[in-house]
């Protein structure tokens, strides 16, 4: 197997907290594990900008970048190139790997890769329609990015099939590779829920495109319906006036919690107080919530939408379509479930542990990568030639963007040769292994202890 | 093991000792392993010494010996047993130093003892320290010394003891680069069973201390009293005779008469009007001159307050007491420039009142009059081709201009008396020169009052407008204002609401344009006379706080006013150093003295850095922050666009006061204060008395 | 016996909490079979289209009553009282249209009627007492600055009108800036006119041809589409005749435009839907099905 040097894009990172932020991490954790070295870079956060370090000596760049709207950093096109450059010469990159299609660093950086001659790679996270202004711009911005591309990689399904058309690929060039969790992160605890009741528990951002609208539906017919059925909502967003009005309107004050926003850190301390989970998503590429609740050992509502059909199993999660009646309807029946016949959280747990580990998804992406460094090399005129494929207009000026890119490249190389670029040492990561590894043995009998304590506290 | 010795640079000049000689070394020793040198004393008086630091065992840091020096010979083994046999172990230090001065006084430290053993492998680090002279009032801190009495007191309030030990992280100034600091702050650092202790804190006590000891020890080799002491004593005597019992109760008298005037004047200033008169804000807020009484008779009565709590506090040097001290006379030195400034002023005003007075006087019926009326009638008409709503227009131009017309008619009384008026602000002058600025501060806004009230009328106009079409909006949008949870509801309106706010909104819209220019006219105006309040306000804010006092003591005495210690590496020779141009005549000399010191002995110098100016000038910062809050942040562009009142800003004058958020004393609790501080005195005239 | 063999042969799901034999990047015979094409798009009927123009054309030929009735006032071919009398007169006819189709079913009935009642004279009294302000607000502007303005406003009026409305009672959000742009309209007309009896005339009868017009339509659209086809044969004939002594040029815009817009744009419509290619897919945003039963 061959070590290779992976340079990870994104505007979104942490401290930034998401999903894309979270696959980034754990991607980046598992592949340095595999035996290779793994950059990140990324816009400045605030003050927060230059090199760090993350555990298992995952470097960080937060290149200092102007920003347009919620983190993502503003289009120059090509006022990343020169600094972009110098990293990927001092790290000697093989492969960059872009995530996001709305971060606008990961398209550059991409196009920068290509001129380069370097292998690039783009992870999609996200699912668009093709009716609105905006997602048409995206699209047109994606198709432009991934026309040369090496190859592509979906969170779900239904992800590989969007982005396919978004952005006329071949599917051979696009991989499905699910997102996962930590599952010793999401352990279930019974103790926690209150007794005698049956908590409902939804926990996304109060926007609309994670159905708030539904909720505010939903909410006061099943508390009408159900004596013994409370809620509890962790997030924020726009949409929370209308929760709150809808709890002022039926006073529903009691019976319907609204916590405010929650670190991602203590979603799990929310999730093991109830008994269903209730996703009323619009639109969602893969649903990772559903994935943490169900590991929680929560029974899951859903609406099936996007690529959550494609998530769990038939009898861990319950799919309504995205209305009012259908939803009420299933979450009746999953009350009913919980009332006769509870499932087990921690076969839930253990189910959701092999069947999504971060492990996996780091193998996976090692294949990406092996096929994509035996793919032959492009000359300029190849890639023009992919470009000018865009559209009739777009591919003119995707050419004649391209091309600059090129000239810019050139001038950097004479500007500053690649040969007076000190190469940064790297991370011995086998020695830090070495000691973790004596540290983890002095320690491991009082963990196992530990652990069968807990186990068996859960049963009873 | 490691030595921490800490060598006054003039100790060869306070040594108790002839050259060829030995003598104990006294001083204190903190910790295993650090030494502070206060002085040498000579063996002959042995149980002298012994008796005093026995003596002073129970002070918080008794002095102790801490080890023998030769002045040009070395310490003999057999001293050293001398000195262990002589000397109880409580008496010693930790560890003893022996030490060999060279002709020049330069220390070279030969060996160290501890539990009576002579210990192998150690290194004594020199530390060179300028005596820092107590009665001068010089100490070093690791801490700024905070002139802002406000903070200091809260600092201090949970600190008890004596020794102020703060928990905030020493700022040991690196001169060095920040590695250097970090090993010197590791250095007196030491690792106890009990944890973490750092020595710097009380290290440096010990060298503040190093004065008074070397004093007191002095005093123990010449026996008989100093003549300073002798006058005192005759002093107090005087003092304590029967009929200065007398002065005492009529001084006691003729305070407490003074204090209740003040009070009462005081009381005056701050009592709130009713409310329905000027919103019922007190006298001081309204007049810059009753702001400026009540500023100097509150500092007139903090004063002697100041100056007791100067004198009580039990420590001089502590911070506090600095603070206290700086501010107390800071004020004093203030008060006296103020009178000077203020009677060459009030003169000045006096003698050209005439002038003065025909210069404000055009300058009123130019401008506050002439050039409004003018304003308002051109509004009246089509002002640059705007097109007003002509009745709208017409009817608040009338009304405007009526006010106008009302004012003369009062102004006219007021400019017959002008040159009088100024002629009574110059003889102010006596009182300082802000009673004068601030008196003109206030006739400014007395003769712009009409335009004052010109700018309320048209603000709240405004502000009704704008309030009435942004609610409106509001309306328009399906939404409403909750004001129990203070956000926007959405709401369904019936017909009849939607058609009613329909024609009120095109009503306040077309008529929007007409009063936004009277309003504009009116705000800019407003701005003006608040610009020049400011610029009064600043030249108060000069008088009143400018850091005379402690910008003398920076330029005078700079180890009066520490704000942390600096370690430089120096030679050996760095306490022979002379004046600059003895250098330069005497250079080969020193070159060639330049003695070869022992490898394991690093010499450093402890410097005191002086507080910045940026300290200095705290009032300043803090006028600064609260006219940056008050005047430039978006707050009045808002309220310039919505029509809110632009206030001017209250109390700007009063931060050398020591209550910016606590109540004044009441009365009752000062008069027991004065109380008490007689009480004492006719205690002591007692106890002289039964002595007697 | 090796699982991997025999697993080879079992089919590929579109699932991905089970490991399957395929590479990640393998493409089943069921890739984007939930692609949808032109779902969306129906077969419209010429006549269906040409019936809905309606709604728009008589939202045009009201105004254009609305500029007659104006141009007659200032030309001092119509007097005021005459067309108090009108208002008054439609106001009454439409308002017994309006009660029969509307309260037909509803019990609290008479509730609603005294509440109109009452906020009607409301309104009155305050438009009564407003109207000599009302007359000056603009007097200073410009007859130019003024015709410009109100045809700009006529025209937002135009844009932001709510033509799809099924809910009668309400006005939501950009209706009601409609709503505003046509009593801007009225505001800075009356101010050419020449004394408060035209003004108040004017703002009423711009009152109901912004406000009640619409609403009546709504109403009545609801009974019947038919009902569209009635109030276009009777407005349209009115506005020729209104505006016949106006300008003949204008007339035979007004009537071309009405063809255009009723006869020709339907056409249009129907033949541009061959042009019309949508993807529809699980990835879009689900609408939401039915709203929140309160």
């Amino acid at each position: 197997m061959r070590r290779l040097n992976i340079c990870m894009v994104s505007d979104f990172f942490y401290p930034n907290m998401g999903g894309v932020e979270a696959h980034i991490y754990h991607l980046s954790q598992r592949l340095v594990r595999r035996g290779h070295k793994v950059i990140v870079v990324t816009h400045n956060y605030g003050r927060r900008a230059g090199v760090r370090y993350l555990t298992s000596g995952v470097k960080v760049y937060h290149i200092p970048h102007w920003l347009v709207y919620d983190q993502v950093s503003l289009p120059t096109v090509y006022s990343l190139f020169p600094l972009f450059r110098y990293i990927v010469v001092r790290e000697r990159i093989d492969v960059v790997h872009g995530h996001g299609a709305f971060s606008s660093m990961c398209h550059e950086a991409i196009l920068h890769a290509r001129t380069m001659g370097l292998r690039a790679c783009f992870t999609d996270h996200s699912l668009f329609g093709f009716e609105d202004a905006s997602s048409i711009l995206t699209n047109k911005l994606l198709k432009f990015t991934l026309s040369d591309i090496d190859h592509v990689i979906c969170v779900s399904h239904t992800s590989k099939e969007n982005t396919v058309l978004r952005a006329s690929l071949d599917p051979l060039q696009v991989s499905v590779i699910p997102n996962a969790v930590v599952a010793a992160d999401f352990r279930p605890n019974s103790s926690a829920r209150e007794a005698g009741k049956i908590t409902i528990v939804i926990a996304s951002r109060l926007v609309y495109r994670k159905g708030v609208d539904l909720m505010v539906a939903v909410i006061p017919c099943i508390c009408a319906q159900f004596e013994d059925v409370n809620f509890l909502i962790a997030g924020d967003g726009p949409k929370r006036t209308d929760l709150e009005q809808m709890q002022d309107k039926y006073g529903l004050q009691d019976r319907v919690k609204l916590l405010g926003a929650v670190d991602h850190a203590r979603v799990r301390d929310v999730l093991v107080r109830g008994h269903i989970f209730l996703n009323t998503s619009l639109t969602e590429a893969f649903c990772i919530a559903i994935v943490e609740a169900a590991c929680c050992g929560l029974l899951v509502v859903s609406t099936r939408v996007g690529g959550v059909p494609e998530v769990l199993p038939e009898d861990m999660v319950l799919f309504a379509e995205p209305d009012e009646k259908d939803l009420v309807s299933s979450l009746s029946r999953a009350i009913e479930t919980i009332r006769t016949d509870a499932p087990n959280p921690l076969r839930f747990h253990q189910r959701v542990k092999d069947m999504y580990n971060w492990s996996d998804v780091a193998e996976r992406t090692e294949m990406v990568y092996d096929t994509i460094m035996t793919d032959p090399h492009l000359s300029l005129v190849e890639r023009l030639q992919r470009y000018h494929e865009c559209g009739v207009y777009a591919g003119i000026l995707a050419c004649m963007i391209v091309a600059l890119d090129y000239l810019i490249w050139l001038f950097l190389e004479w500007l500053l040769p690649r040969e007076d670029i000190d190469v940064s040492p790297a991370f011995n990561h086998d020695l830090f292994l070495e000691i973790c590894q004596k540290k983890i043995t002095t320690r491991n009998d009082n963990e196992t202890k530990q652990g069968t304590q807990e186990t068996k506290g859960a049963f009873i | 093991m490691l030595v921490k010795l800490f060598w006054p640079d003039d100790l060869q000049k306070c040594a108790h000792i002839t050259p060829k000689g030995i003598g104990y070394l006294v001083g204190w020793s903190t910790g295993s392993s650090s030494l502070c040198v206060s002085t040498v004393f000579p063996p002959t008086l042995k149980e002298t010494l012994k008796s005093y630091i026995a003596k002073q065992a129970s002070r918080e840091i008794p002095p102790k010996l801490i080890g023998l020096c030769g002045w040009g010979i070395d310490v003999r083994r057999e001293d050293v047993e001398n000195l262990l046999s002589n000397f109880d172990h409580s008496l010693l230090g930790h560890v003893l130093v022996i030490v060999r001065m060279n002709s020049d006084g330069i220390p070279f430290p030969s060996y160290c003892y501890q539990d009576r053993e002579c210990l192998k492998d150690t290194t004594v680090h020199i530390i060179y320290f300028a005596r820092p002279n107590a009665r001068a009032l010089q100490y070093y801190s690791l801490h700024p010394l905070i002139l802002d009495l406000t903070t200091v007191r809260d600092e201090l309030t949970s600190v008890k003891t004596e020794v102020e030990i703060n928990t905030a992280p020493p700022s040991v100034i690196p001169r060095t680069g920040r590695k250097l600091s970090q090993q010197i702050q590791s250095l007196f650092v030491e690792e106890r069973s009990s944890g973490r202790v750092e020595c710097l804190e009380i290290l440096l006590h010990q060298v503040n201390l190093c004065f008074s000891l070397e004093r007191a020890l002095s005093r123990l080799l010449h026996a008989n009293p100093s003549r300073a002491s002798i006058i005192w004593a005759a002093g107090t005597r005087i003092f304590r005779a029967p009929f200065a019992q007398y002065i005492g109760r009529f001084i006691l008298l003729v305070t407490t008469i003074l204090r209740a005037t003040a009070f009462l004047l005081i009381w005056m200033l701050n009592a709130r009007f009713p409310a329905w008169l000027f919103q019922g804000t007190a006298l001081k807020d309204l007049s810059a001159a009753a702001q400026q009484v009540d500023l100097r008779l509150q500092q007139a009565c903090y004063w002697p307050l100041q100056y007791i709590n100067w004198r009580r506090s039990p420590q001089k040097l502590s911070r506090l007491a600095q603070a206290r001290y700086i501010g107390f006379y800071n004020t004093v030195w203030l008060v006296a420039n103020d009178i000077i400034v203020g009677v060459a002023f009030g003169t000045f005003l006096m003698e050209n009142s005439k002038a003065i007075a025909q210069l404000i006087d055009s300058g009123i019926s130019m401008y506050t009059l002439g050039t409004t009326r003018s304003m308002i009638s051109w509004l009246m008409g089509a002002p640059a081709g705007l097109k007003l709503n002509s009745e709208l227009t017409s009817f608040l131009g009338e009304m405007f201009l009526e006010l106008m017309v009302l004012w003369s008619d009062w102004i006219f009384i007021l400019r017959q008396f002008l040159p009088e008026i100024i002629y009574v602000i110059g003889m102010c002058g006596v009182l300082g020169v802000a009673m004068p600025i601030s008196l003109l501060s206030d006739l400014l806004s007395l003769v712009t009052l009409h335009l004052h009230l010109c700018y309320i009328v048209a603000s709240k106009i405004y502000y009704w407008q704008v309030k009435g079409i942004l609610s409106l909006f509001i309306l328009f949008r399906g939404k409403k204002k909750n004001v129990l949870r203070n956000r926007i509801d959405t709401a369904e309106y019936g017909l009849d609401q939607l058609l009613l706010g329909t024609i009120v909104f095109t009503l306040l819209i077309f008529l929007f344009p007409t009063v936004a220019v009277y309003y504009i006219l009116f705000s800019l105006v407003r701005l003006t006379i608040v610009l020049m309040q400011a610029v009064f306000e600043i030249m108060l804010a000069m008088v009143n706080h400018f850091p005379l006092f402690a910008i003398m003591l920076r330029f005078k005495d700079p180890k009066r006013l520490p704000a942390g210690i600096t370690f430089e590496v120096c030679s050996p020779s760095y306490i022979c150093k002379k004046a600059w141009w003895k250098r330069l005549v005497f250079q080969s000399q020193a070159v060639s003295r330049k003695v070869a010191a022992s490898p394991k002995s690093v010499y450093m110098a402890m410097k005191s850095v002086p507080l910045g100016l940026d300290s200095i000038f705290y009032q300043y910062r803090y006028l600064w922050s609260r006219l940056r809050t008050h005047y430039l942040l978006s707050g009045i562009i808002d309220s310039l666009f919505t029509g809110r009142n632009i206030q001017s800003i209250p109390r700007l004058q009063y931060p050398t006061l020591p209550s910016r958020s606590r109540h004044r004393p009441t009365f009752s609790a000062v008069f027991q204060e004065i109380r008490m501080i007689f009480s004492e005195i006719t205690d002591a005239e007692t106890k002289c008395k039964h002595r007697i | 016996m090796s699982v991997a063999s025999f697993s080879a042969f079992q089919p590929w799901k579109k699932l991905l909490y089970i490991r399957q034999d395929y590479p990640d990047n393998y493409v089943d015979e069921s890739f984007l079979e939930q692609m949808q094409k032109n779902v969306n798009v129906r077969t419209h009927y010429y006549w269906t289209v040409a019936h809905r123009t309606c709604a728009v054309t008589q939202h045009i030929s009201s105004i254009m009553v609305f500029t007659a009735i104006f141009v007659h006032l200032y030309s001092g071919l119509l007097s005021p009282a005459t067309l108090l009398i009108i208002t008054a007169v439609s106001v009454f006819i439409g308002y017994a249209i309006w009660d029969i189709i509307v309260f037909r079913q509803r019990l609290k009935a008479a509730i609603y009627r005294g509440r109109i009642f009452k906020s009607a004279a409301l309104l009155l009294a305050i438009l009564i007492g407003l109207t000599p302000v009302l007359k000056t607000l603009t007097k200073e502007i410009s007859s130019d600055t003024v015709w410009t303005l109100t045809v700009m406003m006529i025209l937002a009026n135009l844009v932001f009108h709510d033509y799809s409305a099924q809910d009668v009672l309400r006005v939501r959000f950009p209706d009601s800036l409609s709503i505003n742009a046509g009593i801007f309209a009225s505001v800075l007309l009356s101010s050419r006119l020449p004394s408060n009896m035209h003004v108040l005339g004017l703002m009423l009868f711009a009152i109901v041809t912004f406000v009640l017009f619409p609403m009546f339509r709504r109403g009545f659209r609801n009974i019947s589409p038919r009902n569209d086809l009635i109030i276009i044969t009777l407005l349209s004939p009115l506005t020729v005749a209104l505006f016949l002594p106006i300008s003949l040029a204008l007339v035979n815009i007004y009537l071309i435009g009405m063809l255009f817009i009723n006869l020709i744009c339907p056409y249009w419509l129907i033949h541009a839907q061959k042009y019309k290619s949508e993807i529809r897919g699980p990835w879009d945003e689900a609408r939401i099905g039915r709203r929140g039963s309160s």
